[in-house]
C-alpha cells in the first residue's frame, strides 16, 4: 500500500537530482524548452491520425533530448509505457469501427482501425516522453519559475510553488500514518472505508494545522501573496544558445509537420 | 478521468484551454478579492492553506480504500472536500494546480489536455456541483446524514458531468472512432458508481473535520449561519432540477409508445398519425433548419430525457435570473 507514496517521493527526488546535473540540455533556458515542448505537442497532435509513418519521425525530439539530458532512452520509454492501457482502452474500438483494408502483406490484411490504434498509442507515448524529458532537464521548481517569467499570474505560480514545497512533507506524513496502520492490518492490500476516512481525516487536520502555522510564519516575514522574485544572479539570463535551440527545434518540428518527409524518403 | 494528449485534437485543446484560463483568471480575481474581505484570522493563511491542501489532495489520492462489494479499490478526487473547506474559487485554483503538477510529475493527463482536465475535474466539482447542489442541500446545523446525502449527490453529479464533458471532448476531437452515444453511456454509468464511492469518502472525511474543526469549513456552511432567501430559493431550484433529471432518465423507459391526443385525432381523420408538410419554399427551409438543429430526433432513450430536462432547466434559470426581483435601494 505504501508503494505509491514511496514511488512519488522517489520520483520527485530523482527529477530534481537529474535537473541539477550539468548536462547540455540543463544549460538551456527553461522558457525555451517549454516553448519547444508546446510546439512539439501541437505539431505532432495536429497530424492526421492515419499518417503513422510521419508520426514516427516525431520520435526524433524525445530521443535527441534524452541523449542531451543524460537520460537513458530505455528509462524514458518505461515511464511512457504507463499511458498505454488508458489510451488503448479508448482507441481499441477503432479496430471494430474502421475495417477498411489499408495494407495487404503476405495474406495478412491490415485495416485502418489497426493503423489508427497504433497511431493513437504512439501519440500518447511520444507526448509523455516529451514532457518527462523537459521536466527531467529543468526540474519542478525551475519549471515553476519559467512559468512565472512567461507571464503566468503570480498567484497561480505561487500556488503551484507552495504545493510543490509541501508535497514532500504531506506525502511523508501520509507514509508515516499508512505505515502505522499497515503494521496493524496484517497484509491487507487496501484500507476499509472507515479506517481510510479516519486516516485521511487525520491527515487533513494535520495539513490544516501545518498550513496555519506556515501562514503565520510567512506573514511574520512580510508575505502578502506574492512569491519574491529571485535575485538577478540566481536567474539565468537569455543567451544566444537558447535562441538557437528555440529556432532550430521549432523549424524542425514545423517542417516535420508540413513537409511529407516520410513520402520523400520512402 | 485524466485525459491524455493522444485523444485530443489541438483545436479542442485550444478551446478548452481558453475556457480553463478564463476560469482561472476569474478564480484569481476572486481569491484576491476574497483575501481582502476575509477576517484577519483567516486572511493571513488562505494562500498557504491552499498550498498545503493541494499537497494533501496529492497525497490523499495515493491512498486507496476498498469499495465494499466490488473487490476493487478507489481513491478520492477531492473537489467537493476542498470546496467545503476553502470555498469554490480557491478550491478550483487549488485543484487546478494539483492537476498541473500531476501532468508535469507523473504525466497523469497531457499538457495540451490540461484545459479539458481542469474543466472536467476541477470546474465541474468546485464551480458547478458544489455551489448548486452541496451548498443548497446543506442547512445550518445539518445532521451527519444530511451532509452525507449532500456529499454523495454532489459527488455523483460532479463526476457524471465530468464524464459527459470528457465524452464530448473526445467525440469532438474525432481521434477515437467510438460513437459518442455509446461512449457517453459507458462513461456516465461507470462514473455514477465511482461518484457514489467518492461521495461516501467525502462524507466520511467531512464528518471528521466537522467533529474536530468545524470553524475551518467555508462560511461555516455546516455550522450556525442561517440560510438567506437566495440560498433557500437555490435549494428549491436544485431539488426540482434533481427531480427533473431523475424523471427524465427513469420514466422515459416506461413512456407509452401509443400516439398522443393530437396524433390520435389526426389518425382518425387522415389514417396517419402525422400530416405531410405542404411543399412550399418556407416549409422546405424550416424542415432543413429542423433537420440540422435536431440533436435527438424522435427522442427514444433516457439520454434524451436527461439532456432535454437539462436544456429546459437551463432556459428557465436564465429567464428567471434575467427577470429576478431586485429590491429598490
Amino acid at each position: 500500500m505504501s508503494r505509491r507514496l514511496y514511488e512519488a517521493l522517489h520520483l520527485i527526488d530523482a527529477t530534481e537530482h537529474t535537473a541539477r546535473q550539468k548536462t547540455p540540455l540543463a544549460q538551456i533556458d527553461a522558457r525555451a524548452k517549454m516553448v519547444v515542448l508546446l510546439t512539439f505537442l501541437l505539431t505532432m497532435l495536429s497530424l492526421p491520425v492515419e499518417r503513422l509513418s510521419e508520426l514516427m519521425l516525431f520520435a526524433i525530439y524525445p530521443i535527441t533530448m534524452a541523449a542531451a539530458a543524460g537520460i537513458g532512452y530505455g528509462q524514458l520509454l518505461r515511464r511512457s509505457l504507463i499511458i498505454i492501457p488508458f489510451v488503448a482502452l479508448i482507441a481499441l474500438p477503432n479496430i471494430l469501427y474502421q475495417r477498411e483494408p489499408v495494407l495487404v502483406e503476405g495474406g495478412v490484411v491490415i485495416t485502418r482501425g489497426w493503423i489508427t490504434l497504433l497511431a493513437i498509442t504512439l501519440r500518447g507515448v511520444l507526448a509523455v516522453q516529451g514532457v518527462v524529458v523537459m521536466i527531467a532537464s529543468t526540474g519542478l521548481y525551475g519549471t515553476c519559475r519559467a512559468m512565472q517569467r512567461l507571464g503566468v499570474p503570480y498567484i497561480l505560480a505561487s500556488q503551484i510553488y507552495l504545493t510543490l514545497r509541501y508535497i514532500r512533507l504531506m506525502v511523508e506524513q501520509a507514509l508515516h500514518l499508512q505505515q502505522a496502520v499497515e503494521s496493524r492490518l496484517f497484509s491487507r492490500k487496501t484500507l476499509p472505508l472507515t479506517l481510510w476516512a479516519r486516516l485521511t481525516g487525520r491527515l487533513l487536520l494535520l495539513s490544516i494545522g501545518r498550513g496555519e502555522a506556515v501562514g503565520r510564519a510567512m506573514a511574520s516575514r512580510g508575505f502578502v501573496g506574492q512569491m519574491p522574485q529571485l535575485p538577478y544572479h540566481h536567474t539565468r539570463r537569455w543567451r544566444r544558445r537558447d535562441s538557437v535551440y528555440l529556432v532550430v527545434w521549432c523549424c524542425t518540428l514545423l517542417c516535420l509537420r508540413v513537409l511529407h518527409f516520410a513520402e520523400m524518403i520512402f | 478521468m485524466h485525459m491524455s494528449d493522444a485523444l485530443i485534437s489541438p483545436s479542442v485543446a485550444a478551446v478548452a484551454g481558453v475556457v480553463a484560463v478564463s476560469l482561472i483568471a476569474v478564480a484569481i480575481q476572486n481569491c484576491t478579492a476574497k483575501a481582502s474581505t476575509l477576517n484577519p484570522a483567516r486572511r493571513e493563511y488562505l494562500f498557504p492553506l491552499m498550498g498545503v491542501l493541494g499537497a494533501f489532495i496529492f497525497a490523499a489520492q495515493m491512498i486507496n480504500f476498498t469499495i465494499p462489494g466490488t473487490g476493487s479499490s478507489g481513491h478520492i478526487v477531492g473537489g467537493i472536500l476542498l470546496a467545503a473547506i476553502l470555498g469554490p474559487w480557491p478550491a478550483f485554483l487549488t485543484l487546478s494546480s494539483v492537476l498541473i503538477i500531476q501532468a508535469l510529475i507523473f504525466a497523469d493527463g497531457g499538457i495540451l489536455a490540461l484545459g479539458c482536465n481542469i474543466i472536467n475535474m476541477a470546474a465541474m466539482s468546485c464551480l458547478v456541483a458544489y455551489p448548486i447542489f452541496f451548498r443548497t442541500l446543506v442547512c445550518p446545523n445539518a445532521s451527519a446524514a444530511r451532509i452525507s446525502a449532500a456529499s454523495i449527490i454532489a459527488s455523483v453529479i460532479a463526476l457524471m458531468l465530468g464524464a459527459a464533458a470528457l465524452s464530448a471532448e473526445t467525440a469532438l476531437s474525432g481521434v477515437a472512432a467510438l460513437p459518442m452515444r455509446q461512449f457517453l453511456v459507458y462513461m456516465v454509468v461507470i462514473h455514477l458508481v465511482i461518484g457514489f464511492g467518492e461521495g461516501i469518502a467525502t462524507a466520511a472525511v467531512l464528518a471528521i473535520v466537522r467533529h474536530y474543526r468545524p470553524d475551518i469549513l467555508f462560511e461555516n456552511n455546516l455550522g450556525t449561519t442561517r440560510p438567506t432567501v437566495a440560498r433557500r430559493t437555490a435549494r428549491v431550484i436544485s431539488l426540482f432540477a434533481i427531480a427533473a433529471l431523475i424523471i427524465g432518465a427513469s420514466f422515459s423507459w416506461v413512456a407509452s409508445s401509443k400516439p398522443d391526443g393530437l396524433e390520435w385525432s389526426i389518425e382518425k381523420v387522415a389514417d396517419n398519425t402525422t400530416l405531410a408538410n405542404p411543399d412550399t419554399h418556407y416549409h422546405r427551409i424550416a424542415a432543413q433548419m429542423q433537420e440540422q438543429t435536431a440533436l435527438m430526433p424522435d427522442y427514444d432513450t433516457s439520454l434524451a430525457g436527461i439532456l432535454g430536462s437539462g436544456a429546459i432547466i437551463l432556459g428557465v434559470f436564465v429567464i428567471a435570473y434575467i427577470f429576478r426581483y431586485q429590491p429598490r435601494r
